[in-house]
């Protein structure tokens, strides 16, 4: 796996490039700068870019942006952005124009190497990748009445664990559940939000999104 | 005439102690803006350096390893990552960088994520209006839902409406005793009442109480 690293804090970016190095993923790249991430992924094209939300020069959402401008021009790069805020507007809105091949991670999961490595790597794949602790924040809040009413309590925490960017094998490890259990539930949650159609990892991505609407 | 003269002049040395409050309230956001700014992009950042840092020296795959080290710098990574939770709450507090960025509604859109009790979102205005008057919009629904909760109220719904020059915020709730929540609120009140506005608290039907703001809005 190819990545770019873009933040303008240095020891944030060296710091993540050399976790990221020994835990065998190769760093095409990095920038302290949209400007400068936007060149080296015309370049490189590397597999995901990992992106601040806030860089240079207004310090708002210049991640955002960038990481929306690469999933329009360079389809073969997804996006990994970094965010301190647990707020899920900010993933709501990265999410909703470019839902495939595209995470929203807290910042700190940077020295988790292995959390990392991970959604890097199901990123690289398409599929969409949101932090745990937004996931769970979400399935607390009191929602109005929608599809959702729908799930049973299982089936809502395995949803919750599809927007984490897990696999139907990990969500079995995690609830201790058989593949085939995990299966079924994930089919019965695509055919009650009215997914049973589409492709396959369209289907959990839309899934996903179903879920942050909520 | 004398008479005349002093009333004009009384009026005009109440037209500026109201300027004056206005730039108070609005000096003082600038400094929660600031504030929360500083949060996120100093503290909090140092912190997620140093918890980088710190997985550095674990020992790499492969190397031998050193049990009760790799423990005690797992355990310090927790302890950061739960210091750099605490300090985004913080920040959150001050100043949500959502209501800077995006405005009122979404800033109220995130409170329902986590308000102690249920926050109903009825017709708000997605409208973006003066900084100081969302920031006064914010505040009140932030604190009535907080103050509704203590009194046990079971959820609050939130209405914003801009409606000419002035931003009309509503929070209704059931089950709590509208004098103790206008005591909660005074500070608030003195905010809104600085930007000339109006603050009050309804009782109205079945135990339900409205409180009702009307803010000056325009940018």
């Amino acid at each position: 796996m190819r990545v770019v690293i873009a933040d303008d804090t240095m020891l944030i970016r060296e710091g993540t490039a050399r976790l990221l190095e020994e835990a065998g993923v190769e760093v095409a790249g990095k920038a302290g700068d949209a400007r400068k991430l936007l060149q080296i992924v015309a370049q490189e094209h590397p597999d995901v870019a990992i992106i601040d939300i806030k860089m240079p020069p207004t310090y708002t959402d210049e991640g955002l942006v960038a990481a929306e401008q690469i999933r329009s021009s360079h389809p073969g790069t997804g996006v990994l952005v970094l965010s301190q805020y647990l707020e899920s507007r900010y993933a709501t809105r990265l999410l909703e124009h470019h839902p495939e091949a595209t995470g929203y991670l807290l910042k700190e999961r940077v020295s988790d190497v292995g959390a990392l490595r991970d959604a890097i790597a199901r990123i690289a794949d398409g599929e969409c990748v949101l932090d745990p602790t937004i996931v769970a924040r979400l399935i607390k809040r009191p929602r109005k009445t929608g599809p959702l009413d729908e799930l049973t309590g299982r089936e809502r925490e395995v949803l919750a664990l599809i927007a984490e960017g897990r696999s139907n094998q990990g969500i079995s490890q995690i609830l201790v559940l058989s593949p085939k259990t995990v299966e079924a539930h994930v089919g019965h949650i695509l055919a009650k939000l009215g997914l049973d159609d589409t492709p396959d990892y369209h289907r959990r991505v839309l899934a996903v999104l179903a879920f942050l609407r909520s | 005439m004398e008479n005349e003269r002093l009333q004009a002049e009384v009026l005009a040395r109440l037209d500026d102690l109201r300027a004056a409050q206005a730039r108070i309230v609005e000096a003082g956001d600038a400094e929660r803006q600031r504030l929360e700014r500083d949060l996120h992009d100093g503290a909090q950042q140092q912190l997620v350096a140093l918890s980088l840092t710190l997985r550095l020296t674990l020992p790499q795959p492969g190397s031998v390893p050193a049990p009760p080290l790799t423990g005690l710098i797992d355990q310090a990574g927790r302890e950061l990552r739960l210091a750099i939770g605490e300090l985004r709450d913080l920040a959150h507090g001050i100043y949500p960088a959502v209501l800077t960025d995006e405005g009122l509604a979404a800033a109220v859109e995130v409170l329902t994520e986590n308000s102690p009790i249920p926050v109903m979102i009825g017709h708000v205005t997605q409208q973006r209006l003066a900084p100081q008057a969302e920031a006064a919009g914010y505040f009140l629904i932030a604190e009535a839902s907080q103050l509704a909760a203590q009194a046990g109220a079971k959820g609050v719904t939130v209405d914003t409406e801009h409606a000419g020059d002035r931003l009309i915020v509503a929070i209704t709730g059931h089950g709590s005793s509208g004098n103790k929540l206008a005591a909660g609120l005074s500070e608030v009140a003195d905010r809104i009442g600085a930007l000339g506005g109006q603050l009050c608290v309804e009782d109205i039907a079945d135990g339900a109480i409205t409180i009702r703001a009307e803010i000056p809005c325009a940018l």
